[in-house]
């Protein structure tokens, strides 16, 4: 599962994150590893971005990085 | 001089700190080239001489982006004596990762743990004694938005930077080590001397795949590079993953390590501002909320701005009239003081009172954390236009002033987002051309009408997105944007940003509103303006305005202001609403709002896009101007 599926307000564990080594490096460094777990606090309207909460902030991702991120959820 | 480097990631409060350290009359300087401006300022701390260095925030110096990368050379040879790593300590694991790649680059370092309030709101305790010992810097807690110990923070940084203590490193693991210990080897007398960096600091560079580092070993020497491809694929092989994923989780690990010793995480408590975004940035709701915030934005600008330009304009008018019963009002001198008062009219009567409350505004949203917010809403709508949420911040800056909405576009990963991005944010109206759209639509139509032209130009700056992307389509990259807490801001702050603006116009703007407004009093005196309006007779004809009013887009050109104290000046009459139709008002303001941007914003965009770029956005604009204000005419016809 990815997590542009998560449910609002659930929790997920993240796997991998597929995609170039520039997307994983922004990810890593806004806090996002594998292994860690994220909150899903806002889905955003018409498909649009989503927010987690991870590593104690706030961080917004839009659909298309949301759905190369692979989770399972809690 | 000792110089002193704040370090720190997005929204840590490193230029809370800066401003605090050089008392906001801080005598600022742009260095070239760079994002969002380094600002360097000189004070005295304990006594001291020192310069301070207000780095943009960064989240790593491993990116891949210009704005880091930029900020990485800086710290490598800026001749930097001590760094203070700032550090939200509400995201100190997260935050540890930079700290860690700052101890590597072995400059002495003090980290100042910043909004240790937050920290208790999310019931995060930190031991800063311990933090101290494992990391073997000095650690300083402080409150930066009030001020608490920042002081300390500081001279002890004066302290380090002359005792030039040795910076401790994190220790990898085992075979991670090996792999640095191997290439250290290699590098030691080579490359590493050369360029004069710690070994130990280009090999973790090299491993990291850091772009700029592994150009260098490849042009010094190719065996080098392939070693170090040899060592990258060696590490890579034992783990199971590329060495750079190996170095960022066991930075990653260390932090985390770190942070698990020295903090205790509790209850955090949940306040106002944690159910705010459930309103603020609720899927239907945060859209209605955007609007609505906006909205009395811009009326409430609109208000006060009104409020001081009706009494000033009164105040000025009355003084030319005197004016003529003193001087004989056909000669050189009336007309000179005439031109010299009616600059001084616009910049201050109209100018000033829109500029001042819009600001505010501004950097109250800003202060508050607003505007990340908005980038989240917005980035469903970047995408039809082809970009992402990102690229709001640009657009954003752009109400403010083109110049740093140029600017800001480095921090978009391509060269197609920048171009688009820039080329689109140019024609948000800025501060200046605010001021014409409340000045003269809001002043003499009515503030519905004002609000009407913002949206209008979001329309039409979708359409040309949506066109752009059409010609040159791509798959956009997606938005990665922090959200931070909430905060209430800070009055000297907000101060603080506002008066920046206000002294760059002062000093900057009013010499040429004053100065072009004399100029165009003495052509209409040597009957000149006649000449200059006719070569822009075409545009004025086909627009069905005044023929007079085209020296005004000429000026225009210089500081968008310009064009509206112009506007007054060439029609004669502050009475705009008894020469122009309500029509002609609209289209006049419409082709204002997007024709040629103005030289500042010219000089930016070639700098950043490059001439033959500039020239085509120049052209662009100046047509969508056309269309725009031909369509208004139209429209304004057929309701008449």
């Amino acid at each position: 599962m990815t997590l542009d599926q998560l449910q609002l307000g659930k929790r997920a564990r993240v796997i991998k994150v597929h995609g170039g080594r520039g997307l994983r490096r922004n990810l890593t460094q806004m806090g996002i590893h594998p292994g860690d777990i994220v909150y899903l606090t806002q889905g955003g309207a018409f498909s649009g971005p989503v927010v987690i909460e991870v590593n104690g902030s706030k961080i917004a991702l839009g659909r298309g990085v949301a759905r190369k991120v692979l989770i399972d959820p809690l | 001089m000792i110089r002193i480097a704040l370090v720190g990631q997005p929204n840590s409060g490193k230029s809370t700190i800066f401003n605090h350290l050089v008392g906001y009359k801080a005598k600022t300087s742009n260095l070239p080239g760079t994002t969002v401006e380094y600002l360097k300022s000189e004070t005295l701390i304990g006594g001291k001489h020192a310069e301070v260095v207000d780095l943009p925030g960064i989240y790593s110096l491993t990116s891949l982006d210009q704005a880091e990368a930029q900020a990485r050379n800086f710290l490598l040879d800026g001749q930097i004596d001590a760094v203070l790593n700032v550090v939200d300590a509400s995201l100190l694991s997260r935050s540890l990762e930079l700290t860690i790649q700052l101890t590597e680059m072995q400059i002495p370092i003090v980290v100042c743990l910043n909004m240790q309030d937050e920290a208790k709101r999310k019931g995060i305790t930190i031991n800063t004694e311990k933090l101290a010992e494992c990391l073997g810097v000095p650690v300083f807690s402080a409150v930066a938005s009030r001020g608490v110990g920042v002081k300390e923070a500081v001279e002890h940084a004066m302290e380090v930077a002359h005792a030039k203590p040795r910076v401790p490193f994190s220790t990898y693991s085992n075979d991670v080590e090996k792999v640095i210990g191997e290439l250290v080897k290699e590098l030691s007398c080579g490359l590493a001397q050369q360029i004069g960096l710690a070994p130990r600091l280009l090999a973790i560079k090299l491993l990291d795949g850091d772009p700029y580092f592994a150009e260098q070993a490849r042009r010094n020497s190719f065996e080098l590079y392939q070693r170090t491809e040899q060592l990258k694929d060696s590490l890579g092989k034992i783990r199971g993953s590329s060495a750079e994923d190996i170095l960022s989780a066991e930075r990653h690990n260390l932090a985390m390590e770190l942070f698990e010793g020295v903090a205790t995480v509790g209850r955090p408590t949940v306040g106002l501002r944690d159910k705010l975004d459930t309103l603020l940035m609720h899927r239907v709701l945060g859209y209605v909320f955007f609007v609505a915030i906006m909205y009395i934005f811009f009326i409430v600008v609109f208000r006060v701005g009104s409020m001081i330009e009706a009494p000033v304009m009164n105040l000025f008018d009355r003084s030319i009239d005197m004016l003529a019963q003193v001087i004989p009002n056909h000669g050189f001198a009336f007309f000179a003081v005439k031109g010299i008062i009616q600059g001084m009219a616009g910049a201050i009567g109209i100018v000033f009172p829109y500029l001042v409350p819009f600001l505010v505004g501004l950097a109250v949203l800003e202060d508050v954390g607003y505007l990340p917010r908005a980038g989240y809403l917005m980035d469903i709508f970047m995408h039809k236009i082809g970009l992402h949420g990102k690229s709001v911040i640009p657009f954003i800056l752009g109400y403010g002033c083109s110049v740093p909405a140029v600017m800001a576009t480095r921090i978009l990963d391509s060269k197609r987002a920048r171009f688009i991005t820039a080329a689109l944010a140019i024609m948000v109206p800025c501060v200046a051309r605010t001021a014409i759209i409340f000045g003269l639509v809001g002043y003499f139509l009515g503030a519905h009408w004002a609000f009407l032209l913002y949206v209008i130009n979001i329309l039409v700056i979708a359409i040309i997105g949506k066109i752009l992307t059409k010609l040159s389509p791509q798959v956009t990259p997606g938005l990665i944007l922090e959200i931070p807490s909430y905060k209430v801001p800070s009055i000297r702050v907000v101060l603080a940003k506002v008066w920046l603006r206000v002294r760059e116009f002062i000093i900057l703007a009013w010499p040429l509103l004053i100065g072009g407004s004399l100029v165009l009093s003495l052509l209409e005196y040597a009957r000149w303006d006649y000449y200059l309006n006719l070569a822009f007779r075409p545009v004025t004809w086909a627009l069905g305005l005044p023929l007079a009013l085209g020296v005004t887009l000429i000026f225009g050109v210089l500081r968008k202001e310009l064009s509206l104290i112009m506007l007054f000046q060439a029609l004669g009459t502050t009475q705009v609403a008894a020469v122009l139709s309500a029509g002609q008002i609209m289209t006049f303001t419409l082709f204002v709002m997007f024709y040629i941007p103005c030289v500042a914003t010219i000089a930016v965009l070639a700098r950043e896009l490059g001439r033959g770029k500039t020239a085509l956005v120049i052209g662009a604009t100046t047509t969508i101007a056309l269309v725009v204000a031909l369509l208004a005419r139209g429209i304004a016809a057929m309701i008449a």
